[in-house]
């Protein structure tokens, strides 16, 4: 049966949504393309109950989240520490859910997380995704765009929002991640970087101090950007002609402090740009909070899509 | 033209590093050419004033396959004249008015010029796409007569209605939906100009013409058009 009705939002949280790995080709019309901020934690929790990729999954940050199941739902929670319980009212102590391994949730039963003790978004994947309403082939929300989401105009899950489910398989997956594929989110962050764009335009002087100064992650940082505290770099370069953004994008704006463009980053830019962060490390960057030390290092552009493709060959096995 | 690889799956090919309109008609080929070779394997696009950024999907094409056929478009488009012409003429209806020109007394008052003037001046005028981008929908417009160039607000308005056709510096855009915006407005054109459930989303293309039609109060409001007091 396709689309019964299958998770119930209790409490969205701090802030839940609906996402995926993003919505392509309509970058030309200035659209953004959102998508998961951690695309390994989301790649696992799809990983773990044999989906695509590309299914749909609530990207919960920061935690404080409760969800129903409405039938009996087979799903994996992944990412940030939310210490899990799930509450089911005919027993009198609630059941610890363990992250990172695939796991039922019965017909009445409650999924309750606190808030994050370690990183800051987790992922709560279900046994072939949600069914729910795409645009451009994505359900990514991407509020500043009024795209994606449930409502389909960039709204986050809201308290009573119903998600449906396509056909629950009856065949039950036990599915658990290895200890040695489980980063820690508290340990000091080191990111490559490829460098691109106007790196040529900084002076060694200002690269060096780049690669020495350790940043950290200020108060300004949400699913667009996130912009670094710590000693400013000296003689910030002019801005140039606007360009196309990519991903994990470096700004050095006139105040001489990093800002690293994300998921739903506008399309196009103007102020000069040291490089990339390495695909793969913005992973581990989607995870970080308030005051967590970031430091750059030169990355190799050539290891990096090797790495970057190895995964997405590894998440995309199902 | 430069190609250089800017992360994992991306190239950026830089044309120039400054913005002239003689560039729009080589961006606009550009990103036709690469749409159709690299068919599949394309993530998305984005033109821009003097550069294109190309995304790939690195599941479905090795990088170096990429960057031969961006070098062999690259090579052809430098070799002949870039075919012109192909580009469309996108005419809107604009309302010219202080009460959805918000900006439109300002502007008179700063050039010496009369409000009859200024629309002469914005509306007698083909302007060229150079960009889309900031916000969905949102087309850069080049370029605004100097006579009317006027800057931006020093510090943008929370609250800019959609529709608001305004001027920055010698650039030209309508708003496509409710936001804020520093842009100094003189009109409202009734369009609508980004629609999610349309495909495209927008009409705008880089390398299109726009040309504004002036019309009246009546004409606008039976456009659909709206007048909204600045908050």
């Amino acid at each position: 049966m396709k689309g019964d009705v299958g998770l119930r939002i209790i409490a969205p949280g701090i802030f839940s949504q609906l996402q995926d790995p993003g919505r392509y080709g309509q970058s030309k019309q200035g659209l953004s393309q959102g998508g998961v901020m951690d695309e390994r934690a989301a790649g696992w929790a799809n990983l773990l109950l044999k989906n695509s990729p590309n299914n749909a999954l609530i990207e919960i940050s920061f935690g404080l989240a409760e969800f129903e199941a409405l039938t009996d739902l087979q799903l994996a929670l992944t990412g940030a520490q939310m210490k899990a319980l799930i509450v089911d009212r005919h027993l009198s102590t609630n059941i610890p859910q363990t992250n990172n391994c695939s796991f039922m949730l019965r017909k009445g039963q409650r999924l309750k997380l606190g808030f994050a003790t370690s990183g800051a978004r987790a992922y709560l994947a279900i046994k072939g995704g949600f069914d729910v309403p795409l645009k451009f082939a994505s359900v990514s929300t991407v509020k500043r765009n009024f795209t994606g989401g449930l409502d389909g105009l960039g709204g986050q899950l809201k308290e009573g929002d119903l998600l449906s489910v396509f056909a629950q398989d009856s065949d039950v997956i036990q599915r658990s991640m290895s200890d040695k594929f489980i980063p820690d989110y508290d340990q000091p962050l080191t990111l490559n970087v490829i460098e691109s764009y106007q790196a040529d335009r900084f002076s060694t002087a200002q690269k060096a101090k780049f690669y020495a100064t350790v940043f950290h992650v200020s108060a300004e940082n949400d699913r667009m950007g996130m912009r670094l505290g710590g000693e400013p770099l000296d003689g910030p370069l002019a801005g140039i002609v606007s360009e196309g953004i990519a991903l994990g994008s470096i700004q050095i704006p006139p105040d001489g402090l990093p800002i690293i463009l994300l998921q739903d980053r506008q399309t196009l830019g103007g102020y000069p740009k040291i490089g990339c962060v390495a695909r793969c490390d913005l992973s581990l960057l989607a995870q970080a909070t308030v005051g967590k030390s970031i430091r750059f290092k030169p990355g190799c552009l050539a290891e990096e899509q090797l790495r970057y493709r190895r995964r997405l060959l590894f998440f995309n096995q199902f | 033209m430069q190609i250089t690889a800017v992360n994992e799956n991306c190239f950026l090919i830089q044309v120039a590093d400054h913005i002239d309109l003689s560039l729009t008609d080589k961006i606009a080929y550009l990103t036709r050419q690469i749409e159709l070779s690299l068919a599949d394997s394309l993530l998305d696009i984005t033109p821009s004033y003097s550069t294109v950024l190309v995304q790939y999907d690195l599941l479905k094409v090795a990088p170096l396959v990429v960057e031969k056929q961006l070098e062999s478009i690259v090579f052809h488009c430098a070799q002949k004249n870039v075919p012109t012409g192909c580009n469309k003429v996108i005419e809107l209806p604009v309302y010219y008015a202080p009460c959805v020109g918000w900006d439109l007394p300002a502007l008179s008052a700063k050039t010496g010029l009369s409000v009859e003037q200024i629309i002469t001046l914005h509306s007698d005028n083909h302007y060229r796409v150079c960009a889309v981008g900031f916000a969905p929908g949102f087309a850069f417009l080049a370029q605004v007569p100097q006579a009317i160039s006027i800057a931006r607000h020093r510090s943008p308005r929370a609250f800019v209605p959609a529709g608001s056709v305004a001027i920055a510096d010698t650039q030209t855009a309508v708003y496509p939906s409710d936001g804020p915006g520093g842009w100094q407005l003189i009109g409202n054109c009734p369009s609508i100009l980004f629609d999610l459930n349309q495909e495209p989303v927008s009409p705008f293309a880089v390398g299109d013409y726009v040309k504004f039609k002036p019309v009246s109060r009546t004409e606008f409001i039976d456009l659909g058009g709206k007048v909204i007091d600045e908050r």
